[in-house]
């Protein structure tokens, strides 16, 4: 069992857990999120070992991706929760997606990518990852402000409708061009089925295995159970030739209302498997593929993917909120809180790279891209905050 | 006498019988049933205690005959899904509970609200980030209480058996179980409540 390969990957793995939590540790105390550690991590141990395992870590971080997916769903949103709010707190959403895809799209086509290429670019300048501004909203007491909620609003939408557009591209992929209409109509079938199935099972068939599961003898059956879910909603939605963040994430919002799947036990056991081991892993196995020659020979274009990646959620949210009569400042505001990306982000970019959409240049300068969002935004939003601030006592 | 005898006989019976694994838990749940059956009518008809334990199985054994009825709080303190969050938190601070069940206006229970979310609440920015979830966010917003409950709470039914009760505390460290029967709320049931009540019966015997 322990052949010389095996070896070599647990040396490996236990300088990326540790590097992984020390770096991002660093970050934390410098005031980013530790995401940027963890991906530094992953580019340390690609300088300083010379062969690594790439299969066994591999596989471990799309463990992680998936349980980066499963877990937004299952600990981190709350359907039920969730108030609806008018209509017209929808409209800077909506714009903001609009924007970030055209800027994206026309990205594509002026480096001459074909439509594929841009497609994709355009779908993956749509996540925003709220965890990075929440911190900054909550310190500044500003989450209660008009565009402090509609920055919660969007960012469960936004992630819906990234994780849908990219499951068509995904499929779009598949065929190597864009199909016609009458293949669109099918992967839209295959996604509702999916959509369908998943329902039923989540409303039938889960609640029942669960009973079972918590009168087992068997160990930790509950728990089991929660992870044979996430892995099967993964692996189903591969069947259905959708992309396994989809379903993981679909698997994860299933099992968000069932109680015994969300008893407070369960949830931390599965918290501290995903956010401890594997999704780190996952973001350190990016770093890790990040190519810093790719990133120079990329020149101009990391540049102007940075520039219109915050530019397009910066225009759209800014004009977007405008529309509905937030005023100058809180449009800026909700402009820079749709900026920042992250986890799932990361997760549509490596998708996009195995499945060859991109090449390893537009992945460097995406994830950098991803980088210098999440360092860059709290500090903005800081400062419109407080500027808007200043503003407001200046009046009064 | 005679009995007595026949019951210690078979309590002993049914304990070594959980040692080894069994072929079919419906079984042994049937046979408990049947057994809580005989025992709880002559609960009801003989108001004394049970006889002084003639041997420690004897001593645990009596417990296992307690339901959930017997053991539970009825007069629950709960509030209503539109209660504001504000007299929410009055209530908090002046008596000391420790979950509050929310319920709808047909007494159905909707939702619990316990003292993890009120402490995530009052001490907002002192929220370490692994907390920096929409979920968070959402219920700092909130302004009834059925916006900041947990909307999946763990229930047993009125017949559940005091073991059900019971495994739930011990697998998962569930400090506290509401009742429902037909989905309305009827009681609560701590691991308090379980620990005094067999605790007063061994001193009482």
């Amino acid at each position: 069992m322990w052949g010389p390969a095996v070896v070599s990957a647990l040396l490996q793995l236990l300088f990326l857990i540790i590097s992984v939590k020390i770096l991002g540790e660093a970050a934390e105390r410098i005031g980013i999120p530790s995401v940027t550690g963890e991906i530094l991590a992953g580019v340390l141990l690609g300088t300083l070992f010379l062969d690594v395992e790439t299969d066994i870590i591999t596989f471990f971080a799309e463990l992680g991706s998936i349980f980066l997916l499963f877990t937004a769903g299952y600990n981190e949103v709350s359907l039920k929760n969730l108030k609806f709010e008018s209509i017209t707190a929808l409209v800077p959403t909506l714009s903001q997606i609009v924007f970030a895809f055209i800027f994206g799209f026309a990205l594509g086509r002026i480096f001459d990518f074909n439509f594929l290429e841009s497609f994709f670019l355009g779908v993956a300048f749509n996540p925003t990852s709220i965890a990075v501004v929440l911190g900054t909203l909550i310190n500044l007491n500003y989450l209660s402000s008009r565009p402090g909620t509609a920055i919660l609003s969007s960012a469960f939408l936004d992630d819906i409708i990234a994780l849908f557009f990219l499951s068509v591209v995904v499929n779009f992929a598949r065929f190597n061009r864009i199909p016609p209409v009458l293949g669109i109509l099918i992967i839209a079938g295959k996604i509702l089925l999916f959509l369908l199935i998943m329902y039923i099972l989540g409303n039938y068939l889960f609640p029942r295995l669960f009973i079972y599961a918590e009168k087992m003898h068997a160990k930790e059956a509950v728990f089991s159970l929660v992870i044979i879910i996430a892995l099967f909603s993964a692996y189903l939605a591969e069947l259905f030739e959708l992309s396994p963040a989809i379903g993981a994430f679909t698997g994860g919002i299933v099992l968000s209302e069932i109680p015994l799947a969300k008893l407070q036990d369960i949830q931390s056991k599965v918290y501290g498997l995903a956010h401890g081991i594997l999704i780190p892993i996952f973001f350190a196995f990016i770093g890790f593929l990040i190519d810093p020659y790719a990133l120079r020979n990329a020149g101009s274009f990391t540049l102007l993917v940075i520039l219109a990646a915050f530019s397009g959620k910066l225009a759209g949210g800014f004009i977007g909120s405008k529309a509905i009569g937030f005023d100058s400042y809180e449009s800026l505001i909700f402009g820079i809180g749709v900026m920042p990306r992250a986890g799932i982000e990361l997760v549509i970019l490596t998708i996009g790279r195995e499945l060859q959409i991109i090449n390893q240049e537009i992945f460097s300068a995406m994830v950098l891209m991803v980088i210098v969002s999440i360092i860059i935004s709290p500090a903005c939003m800081k400062w419109a905050i407080q500027a808007s601030r200043r503003r407001d006592r200046g009046r009064q | 006498m005679g009995a007595n005898v026949d019951r210690t006989f078979e309590l002993e019976n049914s304990f070594s019988r959980r040692n080894f694994p069994r072929g079919s838990r419906k079984e042994e749940e049937t046979e408990d049933r049947e057994k809580r059956g005989k025992h709880s009518g002559k609960h009801r008809n003989s108001p004394e205690p049970s006889p002084p334990p003639k041997s420690v199985n004897e001593r645990f054994e009596t417990c296992l005959w307690m339901t959930i009825d017997e053991l539970m709080t009825r007069e629950v303190v709960k509030i209503y899904e539109n209660t504001p969050v504000e007299e929410i938190l009055s209530l908090y601070g002046k008596y000391p509970y420790h979950i509050l069940p929310v319920v709808n206006d047909k007494n159905e229970l909707v939702g619990i609200i316990d003292l993890d979310i009120i402490l995530e609440i009052l001490l907002l920015c002192l929220v370490p980030r692994e907390k920096h979830t929409l979920i968070t966010a959402i219920r700092s917003l909130g302004e009834t209480a059925k916006e900041i409950m947990i909307t999946h709470p763990i229930t047993i039914s009125l017949n559940a058996t005091l073991k059900d009760a019971s495994d739930l505390m011990m697998k998962y460290r569930l400090d506290r179980i509401c009742i429902i029967e037909d989905n309305r709320l009827v009681g609560i049931v701590s691991k308090r409540d379980i620990v005094e009540e067999i605790c007063r019966r061994k001193t009482k015997s």
